[in-house]
């Protein structure tokens, strides 16, 4: 009986269609209605006051404890006091549409990147494998058989004399020690090891053992080119 | 159009500069967003003022909202950061109670109040507010029975339109006119107590 008389006042003073898409709206249940959305904004009164009621049903069916109030003046207050640069819609506004337009951009350009990065790639492989470098047509160096003047020399390591007809590593080589003992240039190769007098040391006849520890720190491949010098200076000392 | 379709629309109107229909989005949800900070923070004061604070915060980022989520799912992160991060400061400043919550030196327990007193209400309010709690009690009983149905299982379940007509058996268009008339026929009823606005 009340609902019938509240019904028919909402009907009789028209405004009955409105609030009934207030409440859809207030439960989500505001399906196909587009325009709807601009009623509820042109009449925002009528929507706050249905809202606070809807809220006030709702709280006391499911027992909130926590009373709620409406702020809606108090935010607008406060919204009233941001600089209006800073408000949505001064400027830099963009539309929802907008952003996906954007968004939309931003993928295709990750996109064209993309297969432009893999273009790139596939081309550098596809050279790397099947492209030709001087270096790679030209015959791999190998190693000859040794000749006899090889032969001779590798012997002549092991031998005390160089054999006969074997021809000298160097031609006219300068001897390092023969040069230190005076005896000139020679062109014979010359096993005999002999130390400087400096090497040896003076009066006593003996090698000066600083000189030749010397030489040892200072020159350690000494010992690798010239084994013999270096177990006489050992033997020296 | 559903909710996020609603909501999006409004959004859309909000960042091209429509304040009302920002006004929209506040009134839909500044209810639920009181009461969901009310569940980090127990001073009523400090929960409207963060709650005031969620919104103007969601206003200022308007431009940056892409609508990759529902509003709400937005404005609810927003909420549930702006609260925790006053119990970060309020854990830093070393107390957990604003001056207004009613704490005691000797506890830290809130002072037990009615509700209404604790933002400031005086005693006519309060008594207001309990007469209006009534008169609602009074009239959701008094509703039909189809109607305080469809009205209990939106409110108390959360069920959708078609899911109430699908427990009620009837059309959706029934289920919709039966909740718009029930909550007209309590508005009806606590009229005389038009204060409660």
């Amino acid at each position: 009986m009340k609902v019938a008389a509240v019904t028919n006042k909402e009907q009789a003073h028209g405004s009955a269609s409105t609030s009934e898409v207030i409440s859809e709206w207030w439960d989500d249940e505001l399906h196909g209605a587009h325009d709807w959305v601009e009623a509820l904004a042109e009449d925002v009164e009528l929507t706050r006051e249905r809202a606070r009621l809807y809220d006030l049903i709702g709280s006391r069916l499911r027992g909130d404890a926590h009373p709620t109030h409406d702020m809606l003046d108090g935010i607008n207050a406060r919204l009233d006091q941001i600089p209006a640069a800073e408000h949505p819609g001064r400027g830099n506004v963009i539309s929802l549409d907008a952003a996906r337009t954007r968004r939309l951009r931003r993928v295709w350009q990750g996109a064209i990147a993309a297969s432009l990065f893999a273009a790139v790639t596939a081309v550098g492989l596809t050279l790397s494998t099947t492209g030709h470098s001087p270096s790679d047509s030209t015959t791999p160096l190998q190693a000859s058989a040794p000749t006899e003047n090889d032969r001779a020399v590798m012997a002549s390591l092991h031998a005390d004399e160089v054999p006969a007809g074997a021809s000298p590593v160097v031609e006219a080589p300068i001897s390092p020690l023969a040069a230190i003992d005076g005896e000139g240039m020679s062109s014979k190769v010359s096993n005999r090891v002999t130390l400087p007098d400096w090497a040896r040391g003076g009066s006593s006849n003996r090698s000066d053992p600083y000189v030749v520890t010397h030489y040892r720190t200072a020159s350690p491949e000494f010992g690798t080119v010239m084994p013999e010098a270096r177990a006489a200076a050992f033997a020296r000392e | 159009m559903s909710a996020e379709e609603t909501d999006k629309a409004l959004v859309a109107r909000a960042r091209k500069g429509d304040r009302r229909a920002f006004d929209l989005l506040v009134l839909k949800y500044q209810h639920r967003v009181q009461r969901l900070i009310a569940r980090y923070i127990r001073d009523p004061g400090q929960v409207q003022d963060l709650a005031q604070e969620t919104f103007i915060k969601a206003y200022r980022a308007l431009e940056r909202f892409r609508g990759d989520s529902a509003f709400y799912t937005w404005i609810y992160r927003i909420a549930v950061n702006t609260a925790k991060n006053q119990l970060a400061s309020d854990a830093r400043g070393g107390y957990f109670l604003s001056l207004n919550s009613g704490g005691s030196d000797e506890s830290d327990e809130p002072m037990v109040e009615p509700e209404a007193l604790r933002d400031g209400a005086t005693p006519d309010a309060v008594a207001a507010t309990e007469e209006l709690k009534s008169a609602i009690d009074r009239a959701i009983s008094d509703l039909p029975e189809d109607l305080r149905t469809a009205l209990t299982l939106r409110e108390m379940e959360g069920l959708s339109y078609d899911e109430i007509a699908s427990v009620m058996a009837c059309p959706i268009g029934t289920v919709r006119s039966r909740i718009f008339r029930a909550r007209e026929a309590v508005e009806q009823s606590i009229e005389p107590l038009k204060s409660w606005g």
